[in-house]
C-alpha cells in the first residue's frame, strides 16, 4: 500500500515539476528578451506576450500541484519514525532523485554547450555563413531553471545522506546516476577531442583559408564547447567519487565496496586500452602506406603528419582515462580489508587487457590469413586496383601486432598468477567468465565461418557460385576460421585443465612438494576424534566393487582409514 | 525546520519570479526596432528587409551589388521572388529579425542577420534561429549586399 502510494506521489511531483520547469523557463526566457539580452529586433517581433501567457499557465497550473505532492513527499520524512526512516530509505525515492538529477543534468549541459559556442563564435570569429544558432535568452534561462531543480534535489539527497546509513536500492540508483554521468560526460569529451582536433587539421590543411567554411566554423567552437563543459562536469563528477571513496564513514565504506564501481573501473580500462590499439593502429596505418608506396589517394588532407599525429592526440585522453581507472582499482583492491579483493583486483585488470588485446589481435590477424590466402588461392578482391592490398595490410597489420602485444604481456601475467597460486586461480569466478567469453566467442565465430564455407563449398559443387570471387570470400572465412578455431580450442583446453584443478586442488608443503588433498574441502573445524563405524559397500551388477574401494580410500582424510572386514588393513 | 523553510523559499521565489516578468513586460512592452547609422552596411541590410518583407521585390533589387544585379536584372527577380515570399511573414508576430554588428574589411564587409522563429502548438513553444552571414561590398559610397538572396536564404540564379 505504502508502496502504491509513494509511486503515486513521486510520479506526479515528476510530472508536474516537468510542467513547472517548462513554464519557469519560457518566463525567464521572456524576461530576459524583454530586458534586451539579444538586442533589438530589425524587424518582427510580438510573440512575447503570447509566451508569456503559455509561461503564466504552466507555473499557475503546475505550481500548486507540485507543492502540494511535494509537501506530502516531505511530511512522509519528517517525526524520525519507522514510516519515516523507510521513506528516507525508500529505493522509489532514491529512484526519483537520480532520475531528476539526470535528465536535468542533462538539459543543463546542453544549453551550456549552446551558449559556450555561441560566444568562441563570436570571440574566435568562427560565425558559420549559414546555419542554426542557439537561442540565448532559452540557452541561459534553461541552466538557471535546471540548475535550480537539480541543486534542490541535491539538497534533498544530502539531508537524507546526513541522518544515517542507508543500503540496497536507495544508494544503488545514485550511484548509478554519478557514474553513468562520468561515462557520458567522458565519452562526450574524447569525441570533441577527435571533433577539433580532425577539423583543425583540415583547416591547416587547407592553408587556415578564411572564409565561409562552416563545417570547421561550426565545428570548431562546437567541440570547444562540449569538450569545456563536459570536461567540467566529467571533472565535477569524479572529484565527487574520489572523496567519497576516501571517506571514512559508512558512505565511503559502501562505496569502496561496491561492485558498480569496480565495473565502472573495469569498462573505463576496457574502452581505454581499445581506444589506444585503435588510435595506434591507424596511426601506424599511416606510416605503413608511405612505406608500402600505397599513400596516394589514401591519407587523409594534410598527409602523413596529419594522419599519424592527430590519432595520438585522440586517443590520449582514452588513454589517460584507462591509466587512472587502472590505478585506482589496483589501489582500491588493494586496500580493501576482506580477504581475497586485491586478488580480484588484479585477475579483473589482467583479464580485460588480455581480452581487448585478443580482440584486436584474432580479428586482425584472421584478416591478414584471409589477405594471404587469397593471394594464394587467386581470389579477385584486389583486381580492380593495385593498392588495395596494401591498404588492407596497413590497416590490419598494427592492429595484429599491437593486440597480440598487450594480449601476450597480459596473458603471461594470468599464466604466472595460475602457476603461483593454481587453487585460487582455478576457482576464480573472474577467470571463468572471461576464459568462457573468448571460448563462446571463439566457438561462435568458428561455427558461423564454417557454415559459410560449406554454403560456398556446395554452392560451387551444384554449379550455383564460382570464379575469383567465391575464392575471395572463402579466403576470409578461413582465414577466420583457423584463427577463431584455434583460439577458442587453446581457451578451452585452458578450462579443461581448470575444471580438473578444481576437482583435484594442489597445495605444496614447507618443502615446496606438492601434496595431494582430498577433492572434498577440508572441513574449517576439525573431525571429531577418533571411533569407528562398520559401513556396507555395494555395488549394483557390472560395478568394480574393487576400484570403488580403492576411490573411496582416496577421498579419506589424513588418519581415516577404510578397513575391508576380508582383507588386513591398506592405509 | 530549515526543510520547511527551504521548501516555501522555493515556492515564494517563483511566485516573485512570475510577479516580475509580468511586470517588466507590461511595463516595457515591446522591444524597439533596432536604428542603424545611414549608410551603415546594417542599415542596408534592414532596408532590403523592410522591402522584401513588404513585397516591394524592386526596391529590395536594388539593394543588391552591380555585379549581382548583372546577373540577375530587375524583370527577372520577382518572378522567383514571388514563389518563394510570402508578404509580411517577417512581421506577422511570430518572428524577429536581428542584425548583428557588421565586420568591416576596406570596401567590403559581412553582416550577420538571424531569424528568430517562435512555434506555438498547444502547450508546446519551440523557438529556433537561423544566422545567414550577407557578404556587403561599398560600391558608390552606399554600402550593397554581394549575394543574391531571396528574404534571407542564399539564391543562386538560373544561367
Amino acid at each position: 500500500m505504502l508502496t502504491i502510494r509513494r509511486l503515486y506521489l513521486y510520479a506526479m511531483s515528476g510530472v508536474m515539476l516537468v510542467v513547472l520547469a517548462s513554464g519557469l523557463r519560457l518566463l525567464l526566457s521572456v524576461l530576459l528578451d524583454t530586458l534586451g539580452l539579444a538586442g533589438d529586433p530589425a524587424l518582427g517581433g510580438g510573440s512575447t506576450r503570447e509566451t508569456l501567457s503559455l509561461a503564466g499557465a504552466l507555473v499557475g497550473v503546475g505550481l500548486p500541484v507540485w507543492a502540494i505532492h511535494w509537501w506530502l513527499v516531505r511530511r512522509a520524512t519528517l517525526g524520525g519514525d519507522a514510516e519515516a526512516e523507510a521513506e528516507r530509505a525508500s529505493p522509489i525515492r532514491a529512484a526519483y532523485v537520480s532520475i531528476v538529477l539526470a535528465v536535468t543534468l542533462a538539459f543543463m549541459a546542453t544549453a551550456a554547450i549552446d551558449v559556450v559556442r555561441s560566444i568562441l563564435q563570436e570571440v574566435l570569429d568562427l560565425r558559420p555563413a549559414y546555419g542554426s544558432i542557439g537561442d540565448p535568452a532559452g540557452s541561459i534561462a534553461t541552466i538557471l531553471i535546471c540548475g535550480a531543480a537539480w541543486g534542490f534535489h541535491a539538497w534533498v539527497r544530502r539531508v537524507d545522506l546526513l541522518a544515517g546509513p542507508l543500503s540496497g536500492g536507495a544508494v544503488l540508483w545514485p550511484r548509478l546516476y554519478l557514474y553513468v554521468a562520468q561515462l557520458i560526460t567522458l565519452v562526450a569529451m574524447t569525441g570533441a577531442v577527435s571533433g577539433f582536433t580532425n577539423a583543425l587539421a583540415d583547416r591547416i590543411a587547407a592553408g587556415g583559408v578564411a572564409g565561409f567554411d562552416d563545417y570547421a566554423n561550426y565545428t570548431i567552437p562546437s567541440a570547444l564547447a562540449v569538450l569545456a563543459v563536459a570536461g567540467a562536469l566529467f571533472l565535477a563528477h569524479a572529484v565527487y567519487t574520489l572523496r567519497l571513496v576516501a571517506e571514512p564513514g559508512w558512505r565511503g565504506e559502501s562505496e569502496r565496496r561496491s561492485h558498480m564501481r569496480v565495473g565502472y573501473l573495469v569498462i573505463l580500462i576496457g574502452a581505454g586500452l581499445s581506444a589506444t590499439i585503435g588510435g595506434l593502429g591507424e596511426s601506424l596505418r599511416g606510416l605503413l602506406l608511405v612505406l608500402l608506396g600505397a599513400a596516394d589517394g589514401s591519407l587523409p588532407p594534410g598527409g602523413i603528419a596529419r594522419a599519424t599525429i592527430v590519432p595520438l592526440v585522440v586517443l590520449a585522453p582514452w588513454l589517460g582515462a584507462a591509466v587512472h581507472a587502472r590505478y585506482q582499482l589496483l589501489r582500491e583492491a588493494g586496500r580493501a580489508p576482506a580477504p581475497g579483493r586485491a586478488a580480484a583486483g588484479t585477475r579483473l585488470d589482467q583479464h580485460v587487457r588480455s581480452l581487448v588485446g585478443l580482440g584486436y589481435g584474432a580479428v586482425a590477424l584472421a584478416w591478414l590469413l584471409g589477405i594471404a590466402l587469397d593471394a594464394l588461392i587467386g581470389g579477385d578482391r584486389y583486381a580492380l586496383g593495385s593498392g588495395g592490398r596494401a591498404f588492407d595490410l596497413a590497416s590490419f597489420l598494427p592492429n595484429a601486432i599491437l593486440g597480440l602485444a598487450v594480449w601476450a604481456l597480459a596473458w603471461a601475467r594470468v599464466t604466472a598468477s595460475r602457476v603461483a597460486n593454481p587453487d585460487a586461480e582455478a576457482s576464480s569466478g573472474i577467470r571463468r567468465a572471461a576464459l568462457l567469453a573468448v571460448l563462446g566467442a571463439g566457438l561462435a565465430a568458428s561455427v558461423g565461418s564454417a557454415a559459410f564455407i560449406l554454403y560456398r563449398v556446395f554452392g560451387s559443387a551444384l554449379g550455383v557460385v564460382g570464379g575469383p570471387g567465391v575464392a575471395s570470400e572463402l579466403a576470409s572465412a578461413m582465414g577466420i576460421l583457423v584463427v577463431a578455431a584455434a583460439v577458442a580450442l587453446y581457451h578451452g583446453l585452458v578450462v579443461r585443465e581448470d575444471v580438473r584443478a578444481r576437482a583435484h586442488p594442489t597445495d605444496t608443503t614447507a618443502a615446496g612438494i606438492p601434496v595431494d588433498l582430498p577433492s572434498r574441502a577440508v572441513p574449517a573445524t576439525p573431525p571429531p576424534a577418533g571411533g569407528e563405524r562398520p559401513l556396507v559397500l555395494h555395488a549394483d551388477p557390472g560395478v568394480d566393487l574393487d576400484a570403488a574401494l580403492a576411490a573411496a580410500r582416496a577421498a579419506l582424510p589424513p588418519g581415516a582409514h577404510l578397513v575391508d572386514a576380508r582383507q588386513p588393513p591398506t592405509q | 525546520m530549515s526543510g520547511q523553510r527551504g521548501f516555501l523559499a522555493v515556492v515564494a521565489g517563483i511566485v516573485a519570479l512570475l510577479i516580475l516578468t509580468v511586470g517588466v513586460v507590461l511595463v516595457q512592452g515591446d522591444r524597439p526596432l533596432a536604428s542603424f547609422g545611414p549608410g551603415s552596411p546594417e542599415a542596408a541590410v534592414q532596408a532590403y528587409l523592410v522591402a522584401w518583407d513588404a513585397g516591394d521585390d524592386r526596391a529590395a533589387w536594388t539593394a543588391f551589388s552591380a555585379r549581382v544585379k548583372a546577373a540577375t536584372p530587375v524583370d527577372a527577380y520577382p518572378e522567383q521572388a514571388q514563389l518563394l515570399r510570402t508578404k509580411g511573414f517577417m512581421t506577422d508576430g511570430s518572428r524577429q529579425v536581428f542584425v548583428s554588428p557588421a565586420k568591416l574589411s576596406g570596401e567590403s564587409a559581412t553582416v550577420p542577420v538571424t531569424v528568430e522563429t517562435t512555434a506555438v502548438s498547444g502547450m508546446n513553444v519551440n523557438r529556433y534561429r537561423q544566422t545567414t552571414t550577407f557578404p556587403m561590398v561599398r560600391e558608390e559610397g552606399a554600402w550593397k549586399i554581394d549575394q543574391l538572396l531571396m528574404g534571407t536564404e542564399f539564391w543562386y540564379a538560373d544561367k
